[in-house]
């Protein structure tokens, strides 16, 4: 009798610690990927900042080296949500000449499994002032399971910093 | 001896039995508190997650509000959140999931600033306003420092630079220019000694020096001509003071009311700090002795003040962004003196001055 009630309530709560721990892990994870979510979107940010608004929509020139803008960046390559998406990376243009860029496709995050992307639409007008941008991210949450999803949605407008 | 036998099995059943029921009670206790800490870590990341939501929604309604005052140059009306089909989108994510509840537009404030050097002078000109109401009298306050020294100059002449060591804010110049609000000629300039009602075109100057907090930190600007030093009412910040009936918790270490305008009349303000870099703040006040409620003038920016939310969460964003001419956006060059300078003004052009200006 003693033993067969230990079996079950060993057995149940092995059951429901490891659940438990596995959302804890989840959600643990969650917020290291939204973290990372939040630096790409600033990533963005910045470079919409340091640029003309030509230049963050199109594309330009860093020491020579070229590099596209949000709305010429987009391509494939382990995009989820879209079939073209783009993320913001860390590029080296020369010596001392290092900035985040758009670049075409998703880009791992810092948590197994996991990924984020960007997608950015210009208002429909032929001169776009402003661009919706919307980061997608998601993992494989531990012990299996649907998809781990969340997203940020912002809009970034031509403010003018830089002529 | 078989009857002690069960009964010494049985002992051992009971025994058995309790050790399992307490070792379960434990699992359930450790248990327990596991999902619970884990639950709590559940809703921390959704919290934040939601936060982060919200404040990059709130951003996008900046961005908007943003776009809304580059792309309209010469509307320059304040927007509140009494309409939300101008100022509120509920749909900027997926529908109802996150957006913004209330984006406010303001081009108007209480002018502030820095002057970040040694008299350095900033010009204030708030125009003309009347609506809502038209101002009676200025707070100016200045200084933010905690620095130690002394909030009392002594009185009598003012220290030299060099002999203004030791304390902690430096006295105001105030110099104002007060014309009709009706328009006005050459020969209403007022001359050497003149006051109103002989002529309406005046500038007064008011040199304010701290003198601790025992006194009023008024300006009379009724009396200004021939008097000496004013006193400014300065100390430590976040001290309590009242000023007409309202109370104030002190943001910068001095401040005085210059009192007794009047809302016939246009005022051009010139704050110069001596000796020592100052911030500054002018707030415009419906009372003519810096009673009654603030009078909001063009500060050349606009305020935009953004709420947005996501799920439960709410968050703000509050952002200026400098926009053309302002009340500090005029008349940057002055003659300037220390001692008696002859100032005319050419009011209109190729006209004499007029015959009692004394130059």
């Amino acid at each position: 009798m003693a033993l067969a009630i230990l079996a079950v309530v060993l057995l149940s709560s092995t059951l429901i610690t490891t659940r438990a721990f596995r959302l804890g892990q989840t959600a643990r994870e969650r917020t290291i990927l939204a973290d990372a979510a939040q630096v790409q979107q600033e990533a963005l940010r910045s470079f919409r900042d340091n640029h003309t608004w030509n230049e963050f929509l199109n594309g330009g020139m860093i020491g020579g080296v070229p590099y596209r803008g949000v709305l010429t960046a987009n391509g494939p390559g382990g995009c989820v949500f879209a079939p073209i998406c783009q993320h913001a990376a860390s590029t080296v243009f020369g010596p001392g000449l290092q900035e985040y860029v758009p670049v075409a496709g998703s880009t791992t995050g810092p948590v197994p499994t996991s990924y984020i992307e960007i997608e950015v639409t210009p208002i429909p007008v032929a001169n776009p002032t402003s661009v919706d941008v919307v980061l997608s991210y998601g993992f494989q949450p531990l012990g299996g399971g649907p998809q781990n999803v969340g997203h940020i949605k912002t809009t970034l407008t031509n403010i003018g910093l830089k002529p | 001896m078989i009857k002690l036998h069960v009964l010494r099995r049985s002992q051992d059943g009971f025994v058995s039995l309790f050790t399992a029921i307490m070792i379960s009670l434990l699992l359930l206790v450790i248990t327990v508190s596991l999902v619970s800490l884990e639950a709590v870590q559940l809703r921390k990341s959704e919290d934040s997650e939601q936060t982060l939501r919200a404040y990059y929604t709130a951003e996008a309604g900046v961005e908007d509000a943003v776009s809304k005052v580059l792309n309209n140059p010469t509307n320059r009306v304040d927007q509140d959140c009494s309409n939300p089909a101008l100022s509120a989108n509920a749909s900027f994510d997926i529908p109802g999931a996150a957006g913004w509840t209330c984006q406010q537009i303001t081009f108007s404030g209480s002018p502030k600033g820095t002057l970040t050097t040694p008299d350095m002078a900033k010009t204030i000109d708030p125009g003309h306003v009347s609506s809502p109401s038209s101002y009676n009298s200025v707070i100016v306050q200045w200084n933010d420092s905690a620095a130690a020294g002394s909030y009392s100059v002594p009185a009598g002449n003012l220290p030299s630079q060099a002999g203004y060591a030791g304390y902690a804010a430096p006295p105001i110049e105030m110099a104002i220019a007060s014309y009709p609000s009706a328009g006005f000629k050459a020969n209403d300039v007022c001359g050497p000694n003149q006051v109103p009602p002989a002529c309406s075109v005046q500038l007064q100057n008011a040199l304010i020096v701290p003198r601790g907090t025992g006194v009023g930190g008024v300006v009379n600007f009724s009396t200004l001509l021939g008097h000496g030093q004013w006193d400014g009412n300065c100390g430590a910040l976040g001290r309590a003071y009242t000023i007409s009936g309202n109370n104030y918790t002190a943001d910068y270490n001095c401040y005085a009311v210059i009192t007794n305008l009047t809302g016939a009349h246009d005022y051009l303000f010139r704050i110069r700090s001596k000796y020592l870099p100052s911030s500054y703040k002018m707030t415009f006040m419906t009372g003519a002795t810096g009673g009654g409620v603030v009078v909001p003038v063009p500060d050349g920016t606009a305020t935009i003040d953004v709420t947005a939310k996501a799920g439960q969460t709410y968050r703000r964003v509050v952002t200026k962004l400098p926009l053309g001419p302002g009340a500090e956006a005029s008349l940057n060059y002055v003659i300037y003196s220390d001692t008696d300078v002859c100032k005319n003004f050419s009011v209109i052009d190729n006209v004499a001055p007029p015959p009692n200006s004394g130059c």
